[in-house]
């Protein structure tokens, strides 16, 4: 039997590589030479492994290659998507290095976990086949079900594990029977084989051939299992419990580099296969943002457990990001590149300031504990009170800039509803998010709490807070990456 | 013949599922699930892919089920609870949108599919031959092939970790005793 191998570039997976193998390698290191008491050291050997992953980016700056029979791309789109992912895990490893061990969760097997959800972010941002996008997409479910129990003696985070859990395997469910459908009309789970069947048909189509109907169905359920993962309404419903039993750094982890993978993975498909059909999904899209938008800022209002307001936040923050794929136009690519970097930063950010202020055991993340932190630890407040502005949208920070680009990228699409509706939700978003800086800065402490300030953290706050400003000022550092990113697309 | 096969074996499957819903030991549903899964293998044998048939048999009928069994064994989950059912309102509701969709799929299946069957073709006699099976995983599918390691390894990682917390936890039980 004649076997023929397909050529096969491994530059193209360099990065893949570089993590998977950090991550296989640092398991163990961890196992055989880390002592049980000082598995912070594992944490600096994780960030060496970023580290490396993102000077494997460098080489392949400016090339546009696939390779592995088309299943995995490099381009700038997944180069510039490898570094926000980089920083966002960089930031969680930090905020995770003081917190596990206060809360009497370190285990080494933490670091390595991380690196392989961010190795699945990399591989979802390069891949251009149904399958590795599947395959994806499962292994950062498999790391966050275990991520999110990770504290596992806290009733409340194997509560989140075990939902998780169980509406991640629906999701996983609709996602092969999606695959098959489309498989069962083209023939094929390659996306840019995808788009050839449909434009051909398209050339052809009379009235005796009927139109793509098992794909559209079964893009339609892989638009559901996409949607479980970026937690848009109504397939949001895990997302409060989950979000507020997880570990804190998972939940920043998650709330930010989930919404941006799975996205990533979801622009691919749509520019790639399907933009001959625009007419089937952006209708869909646009209400799930509409939907996700009112639902998230209206839910978030009601809260007054912080850690559980960021989670509806975060909801509401997806809506914002579809904006950017509904929008199909080279600007609307630019939009979700920016305001995933603005909401990651932000984000990260308000959730390393919680950390700060989270007592051991204690699971209530209360708005008291705010109540005149703006006294006793006024640059803590001051950062604070910018990531919730950066949350809110009000100018000077990288958050205002962010929607603004959504919104226009809408606008100019002829989606003006969608941006009123947007305009309107972020007004009702600003009420919750200045309830904590009226808190911290005209209330009295209602009891005490004593902020675990360690250096780390403290640098880490201050630096996600002057890159919230910093962008807020001058976009263009980044506008220039995102614009070479959709000619890489195509778009 | 062949025609004839195909009905007994698919009326053999539709009646394991069945009653492995609707019977309310869980042992019992299931051994009427391995049923279900005996039949579906011997479709794919029908279907001329012995090598399917024998994954069938050993992956779902094998390795799966005896899971299945072991599980609810461990949690002596045999009978169903029979307190209220507080979703029972949702029994008709259901009820009516299966017929719906029945309705819909046979009028769909009289209507548009053609009626004389297809014949298998030489290329889909070889399509799931297992040397085919076994090339195409090591040279189209290489990648996702090394994907699905790492994610096995990472399952296994993780039942590790849970595991060692659950110990842990034990322990300091033990300790404030």
């Amino acid at each position: 039997m004649n076997i023929a191998f397909p050529d096969i570039n491994m530059l193209v997976i360099l990065p893949l590589i570089v993590i998977f193998g950090s991550a296989l390698a640092l398991l163990l290191i961890d196992l055989f030479f880390i002592p049980a008491g000082n598995k912070k050291i594992t944490g600096y050997l994780a960030l060496a492994g970023l580290l490396f992953t993102g000077l494997a980016g460098v080489p392949l700056w400016g090339m546009e290659e696939s390779s592995f029979s088309g299943m995995v791309v490099v381009d700038t789109f997944a180069l510039t998507l490898n570094v926000i992912f980089i920083i966002i895990a960089a930031i969680t490893i930090i905020i995770s290095l003081d917190y596990l061990p206060r809360q009497g969760i370190e285990q080494g097997e933490f670091y390595p976990l991380i690196l392989f959800a961010t190795g699945s972010f990399v591989l979802l941002a390069q891949s251009t086949n149904l399958i590795l996008i599947f395959l994806g997409i499962e292994l950062l479910s498999i790391t966050l079900y275990v991520l999110t129990g990770f504290a596992y003696p806290r009733l409340s985070s194997e509560e989140a594990a075990m939902k998780y859990l169980l509406l991640g395997a629906f999701a996983a469910g609709f996602f092969v029977y999606g695959i098959a459908l489309i498989y069962g009309e083209t023939m094929t789970v390659d996306l840019n084989q995808i788009r050839l069947y449909l434009t051909e048909l398209e050339s052809s189509s009379t009235a005796a051939v009927p139109g793509p109907t098992l794909l559209l169905i079964g893009g339609a359920l892989v638009l559901i299992a996409f949607s479980f993962k970026i937690a848009l309404v109504p397939f949001h419903m895990w997302t409060p419990d989950v979000y507020e039993g997880a570990p804190t750094p998972v939940t920043a982890f998650m709330s930010v580099g989930t919404k941006g993978a799975a996205l990533a993975a979801l622009i691919r498909i749509v520019t790639i296969a399907l933009p001959t059909v625009q007419d089937a999904w952006v209708p869909v899209l646009a209400v799930l943002a509409a939907a996700t938008m009112i639902v998230g800022n209206v839910g978030a209002v009601a809260q007054t457990n912080v850690k559980r307001m960021l989670a509806y936040s975060s909801v509401g923050h997806a809506g914002y990001i579809v904006l950017g794929v509904v929008a199909m136009s080279a600007h609307g690519i630019e939009a979700f590149l920016f305001y995933l970097l603005a909401y990651s930063l932000t984000n990260l950010g308000a959730f390393a300031v919680i950390i700060v202020l989270e007592q051991r055991g204690e699971s209530a993340w209360s708005l008291d504990d705010f109540s005149g932190l703006g006294q006793r630890q006024p640059m803590l407040a001051v950062a604070m009170a910018l990531f919730m502005l950066s949350l809110a949208g009000v100018p000077p920070t990288a958050g205002y800039l962010g929607k603004f680009f959504v919104f226009a990228a809408a606008w100019e699409s002829g989606l003006g509803w969608l941006v009123l509706i947007g305009v309107i939700t972020s007004a009702i978003a600003i009420f919750f998010y200045l309830r904590i800086i009226v808190r911290m800065f005209m209330h009295e402490p209602v009891r005490d709490v004593q902020p675990a300030l360690h250096r780390s953290i403290t640098w880490t706050i201050a630096v996600a807070a002057g890159a919230v400003l910093l962008f807020g000022f001058m976009p263009n550092l980044f506008i220039d990456l995102a614009q070479r990113s959709v000619i890489a697309l195509g778009g | 013949m062949e025609f004839v096969m195909f009905f007994a074996t698919a009326a053999i499957a539709l009646i394991g599922a069945l009653a492995m819903v609707l019977s309310p030991n869980a042992v019992h549903s299931a051994l009427f699930l391995l049923l279900n899964f005996a039949a579906i293998s011997v479709l794919f044998l029908l279907l001329r892919s012995p090598f399917l048939f024998a994954i069938q048999l050993t992956v779902y009928a094998g390795a799966i089920m005896v899971l299945f069994l072991f599980v609810v064994m461990l949690l002596g989950a045999e009978r169903a609870d029979a307190t209220q059912d507080r979703l029972a309102w949702q029994r008709p509701l259901a009820l009516g949108l299966a017929l719906v969709l029945l309705i819909e799929a046979v009028f769909i299946s009289v209507t548009t599919i053609p009626q004389t069957p297809a014949v298998a073709s030489p290329e889909a006699e070889a399509f799931a031959a297992p040397a085919n099976l076994g090339s195409v995983l090591l040279t189209t599918y290489v990648l996702p092939l090394q994907i699905t390691g790492i994610i096995l390894l990472v399952a296994i990682v993780g039942v590790v970790v849970l595991n060692q917390r659950a110990r842990l936890r034990h322990s300091l039980e033990l300790e404030q005793k």
